[in-house]
């Protein structure tokens, strides 16, 4: 039983409790940012006193003296500056950073995070000294590796093994791979991610990771996989050969769309050096896979191969019976090599599917006058409503409806942009024909249009005729003024025919 | 008479005991969770660079859809910090929702736009939209200008356009800082699950400047309104939301800044109408959906993709904006409430909707009669000194404690606020806001819920001002 004044006890014992409580969380943010502004105040005096003396560690050629020269700098701000330039400095001058970073101390440190102290010894005498490294043997309970797998010790080594993975890439290697076996997905995360910055050297662990992610159930995803692997060059394509034809069609999916990416962004590169046996493997097993998907990406390997038996794939398969096939096809016909598929090209404007028709006209626009050329003239020619609507809306989103408008006042070209510009009135698409009508282009382009755009009886452009009619500087205005008139008379006959 | 008044009114402080009690456990707890995750995402995500994302081909296109309805002072500088985003594959459609002011002129204006004819598939049923407008120098961005059917209607419109697998809805009065797409994405691309949504934090940015869609200087505001807000919404977001998400239990995600699978909203039918928190609404909606289909599928939040928002200045502004939400979520939980201690819907379906439900949205009016019952139970006698004193420690005195330890954990994360005096004037916000602010907040509250009752389903407006928009720096294009 409570009493009354047990309560009120009680309460100004919460009360109390509650305001310490509340004044130690105040007491403790301002002397933490104090505490931080001071740090940082002296990291950024470190930073700007040790930069010149780190330039010339890294130029120093005696490693010992490299050494010397930045081992007094002890203080905790010092020590941060420190690491930080190191770190920043480890992409250009790979092996003296590591070198550096492991002389003073840094690395033991972090390896001793990641993998515990005796791991770390074993691994660095490993690296330094090519000692073998003897297997590990893991008695951790359930408990004890639920606790080490739990956020608050993992990010801690995540952190860590973020480090190591900038070393230089044999030393890098070593502990990624010893790092890939820890089963947080916070580590794994941080691991899959440096070894793709490791670059080819890390393509065989990432084949690995890709093959467990896509055939097993793992820790990584496969997607932060792909991420890393695409980091890398197409020297490495040989390690994705194996899979090419792996029985797991998910499995040749992903090795054929990573090596469609990484193509991709070495598209700088006129001829990419592509190695003839995956050349070879390529065309003789992924443009012929029993998977539509594999097949589908496998065009956008294809179209870097520049080459005569890129062509005959790349037509073939813009005639799958799969709707992804064709659409990846027609894409991967946008390159300017592939000008002399055009014909099949323009064929898939009036495929069933929208996809594959929206990539065949911007495939087709991607070829700038030739494919323009085609374009025009399909248009012209065709009465598929579904293909007209496609091309009318790349060409507005292109930015092609203003090219022909100024063509309308030009020798060449002027009566097929006519064509062009009465076709779109046919199928109402006078936005912006009207907008051009209102613009700054010259009065004879003006006029060539207000003859087209006047056939259409849209309130759009009622109403754009009569702003031209009500403008008295304006040179259409008396043109305006008749076909107003026109319209008026043809209205009201039609009107009086239907009353009587 | 007297002794059956004075009967109900002990029966009622029971049940306000009870109710105080037990919310203040809940938050405890989901402020002990929200520590701990929220601290080690921090410093995880401090060695994280987002170069590998920005890069990657490997990173889904994302549509930035933004309603629009009456937003002339803010969508030129939201729709500049979108384009300004940091990220490989994006395209912001712009859904004017019938606007009655300049809205869509100065859109129009400022980039340049152009009227076209575009082809509009009707993924999700809307109708015909009334016009697009495009600049083909800008591909990126679009705007569509449709009739007047509310925010869901806007949203499912863009949707229709959208090309990507993933889009993210961002409100029109909002910044988006630089990374925070590529951070919204990040944990989508960290699982093969399928992530149908990932929240970001919404803060608040009135009083600070802005320049080209970003914000040049924070800076707190001046009214005490507008401060409590600020204390508020780092309450929520840093102490709330990612509790709920550790437990794997999301149930709200701001729709300020939220990206989501653009399938799997299609599948659950879009955003609905039927409530005026669409955003609360497509989230049940979507775990209903993914249950349904026996999916594998995940919901996550996080702390560090912050939104900028204006918050409501006037008293009158807060009302309706706090009635709005309360009414939205009651209608919520009230639609989906088979969900409700429903173990098919694991956590979500035994804690967190339980939780919103009867805390939360229905706790409120129980909170705002204590507020009332409470005092006047101790000035006639009722209630002795004790437990008026317990009543009114539980009612303010703890909620100090739950203001000050998020300001605290913002100081330890995000740290957005750059001077000393920010963070001092926040701690004595954090103070202030319980001692009136929270009370007024809960009568609106407790006003939503009853409109819910009455059968009001109306959407009120909230006029925005515009935040502080500096120069800018240089002609754009």
């Amino acid at each position: 039983m409570i009493y009354a004044e047990d309560l009120l006890r009680i309460v100004m014992l919460l009360v109390f409790a509650v305001l310490a409580i509340n004044l130690s969380l105040v007491a403790f943010v301002i002397t933490r940012r104090v505490l931080r502004t001071r740090f940082y105040a002296r990291k950024d005096a470190a930073r700007a006193a040790l930069s010149p003396i780190v330039a010339a560690a890294l130029r120093e050629t005696d490693d010992t003296r490299a050494q010397r020269s930045l081992e007094k700098f002890r203080r905790t701000a010092e020590r941060a500056a420190l690491q930080d330039l190191l770190l920043a400095a480890a992409e250009e001058h790979p092996s003296r950073v590591t070198q550096l970073l492991v002389d003073l101390g840094y690395v033991r440190l972090w390896a001793r995070k990641a993998f515990g102290a005796k791991r770390a010894k074993q691994l660095l005498m490993h690296i330094s000294d090519d000692a073998p490294l003897p297997e590990v043997t893991r008695n951790r309970s359930r408990v004890l590796q639920a606790i080490r797998d739990t956020r608050l010790f993992a990010v801690e080594r995540a952190v860590a093994v973020s480090y190591l993975g900038k070393l230089q890439p044999d030393v890098a290697e070593v502990f990624l791979t010893e790092a890939i076996t820890d089963r947080s997905t916070y580590v794994a995360r941080v691991v899959i991610a440096a070894i793709g910055r490791l670059g080819d050297v890390g393509i065989p662990l990432l084949v690995s990771e890709l093959r467990k992610a896509a055939v097993e159930e793992t820790s990584f995803s496969i997607r932060s996989v792909k991420t890393a692997l695409v980091r890398t060059s197409i020297a490495g394509f040989e390690h994705f050969l194996p899979l090419l034809v792996h029985e797991n069609a998910r499995l040749r999916f992903l090795a054929i769309d990573t090596m469609r990416e990484i193509c991709g962004r070495e598209t700088q590169v006129d001829a990419i050096p592509i190695p003839e046996n995956v050349r070879q493997a390529v065309l003789r097993y992924s443009i012929a896979d029993s998977s539509a998907d594999v097949r589908a990406r496998s065009a956008g390997v294809v179209r870097y191969f520049r080459e005569a038996r890129a062509v005959a794939a790349l037509e073939r398969l813009l005639q799958d019976s799969n709707e992804f096939v064709r659409l990846h096809a027609v894409r991967a016909c946008a390159d300017p090599y592939y000008v002399c598929l055009l014909d099949q090209v323009v064929v898939l404007v009036s495929d069933l599917r929208w996809r594959v028709r929206e990539a065949a006209v911007r495939t087709l626009t991607a070829h700038q006058e030739a494919g323009l050329e085609k374009l025009s003239q399909y248009f012209l020619s065709t009465s598929d409503r579904y293909a007209c609507e496609q091309i009318v809306e790349e060409m507005q989103r292109t930015g092609t409806v203003d090219a022909i408008v100024r063509s309308l006042d030009r020798e060449q070209g002027s009566a097929t942009a006519e064509a062009v510009c009465a076709k779109l009135v046919r199928l109402d698409k006078v936005s912006l024909l009207v907008d051009a009508l209102k613009g700054n282009h010259p009065v004879e382009t003006r006029q060539a249009l207000l003859q087209v755009v006047s056939q259409s009886q849209r309130p759009q452009v009622i109403a754009a005729l009569q702003e031209i009619a009500a403008a008295s500087d304006d040179p259409l205005r008396q043109q305006a003024e008749s076909i107003l008139r026109k319209a008026q008379d043809t209205a009201a006959a039609a009107a009086a025919q239907g009353r009587a | 008479m007297e002794h059956f008044f004075v009967r109900a009114l002990e029966y009622a402080n029971t049940v306000f005991l009870f109710y105080f009690v037990a919310a203040n456990l809940c938050y405890t707890v989901l402020m002990l969770i929200s520590l701990y995750a929220v601290s080690l995402h921090a410093r995880y995500a401090s060695t994280k660079t987002y170069v590998d994302l920005q890069d990657s081909p490997v990173t889904p296109p994302v549509a930035l859809i933004v309603p629009a309805h009456n937003e002339q002072d803010a969508i030129v500088q939201t729709v500049l910090s979108l384009l300004d985003l940091n990220y490989p594959e994006k395209e912001i459609i712009v859904v004017d929702d019938g606007s009655s002011d300049e809205t869509l002129q100065r859109l129009i204006t400022q980039f340049d736009l152009r009227r076209m004819d575009l082809i509009y598939r009707e993924a999700l049923p809307t109708g015909q939209p009334e016009a697009f407008y495009h600049n083909p120098d800008r591909r990126e961005l679009i705007v569509l200008k449709v009739a007047h059917g509310g925010k869901s209607h806007a949203l499912n419109s863009g949707i229709n356009v959208a090309r990507s697998p993933y889009f993210c809805t961002v409100d029109a009065d909002s910044i988006i800082e630089r990374d925070a797409l590529l951070r919204l994405m990040s944990p989508v691309l960290q699982t093969s699950r399928n992530t149908v949504v990932s929240g970001g934090i919404v803060r608040i940015a009135n009083g600070s400047v802005i320049r080209d869609g970003r914000i040049e200087k924070l800076e707190l505001p001046s009214t005490w309104l507008e401060r409590c807000q600020i204390v508020e919404y780092i309450r929520t977001f840093l102490f709330g939301r990612p509790g709920w998400n550790a437990m794997g239990a999301t149930f709200i995600t701001s729709g300020a800044f939220c990206l989501l699978h653009k399938q799997s909203v299609i599948e659950a039918g879009g955003f609905s109408s039927d409530t005026v928190t669409e955003d609360i609404d497509m989230i049940a909606r979507l775990r209903r959906s993914q249950t349904r289909r026996g999916y594998d599928y995940r919901i996550v939040f996080t702390t560090d993709p912050i939104c900028w928002t204006e918050a409501p200045r006037t008293m009158k502004m807060l009302a309706r904006q706090r009635r709005r939400w309360q009414l939205g979520l009651t209608q919520t939980v009230m639609q989906h409430h088979e969900m409700i201690f429903n173990p098919k819907y694991g956590t979500t379906g035994m804690l967190s909707m339980p939780f919103h439900a009867y805390m939360e949205a229905l706790g409120c009016v129980v909170e705002a009669l204590g507020t009332f019952l409470i005092p006047i139970s101790y000035f006639l006698g009722v209630l002795p000194i004790s437990t008026f004193l317990l009543f009114m420690f539980l009612a303010v005195g703890y909620g100090t404690l739950l203001s000050i330890g998020s300001v605290v954990l913002e100081e330890v994360t995000l740290r957005r606020y750059p001077s000393m005096r920010h963070v001092i004037t926040l701690l004595v916000y954090a103070v202030i806001e319980n001692i009136g602010y929270r009370q007024i907040v809960t009568l609106f509250r407790a006003h939503g819920v009853l409109q819910y009752f009455y059968g009001r389903r109306k959407w009120e407006s909230v006029e925005h001002r515009g935040l502080t928009a500096a120069a800018p720096q240089e002609a754009r294009a």
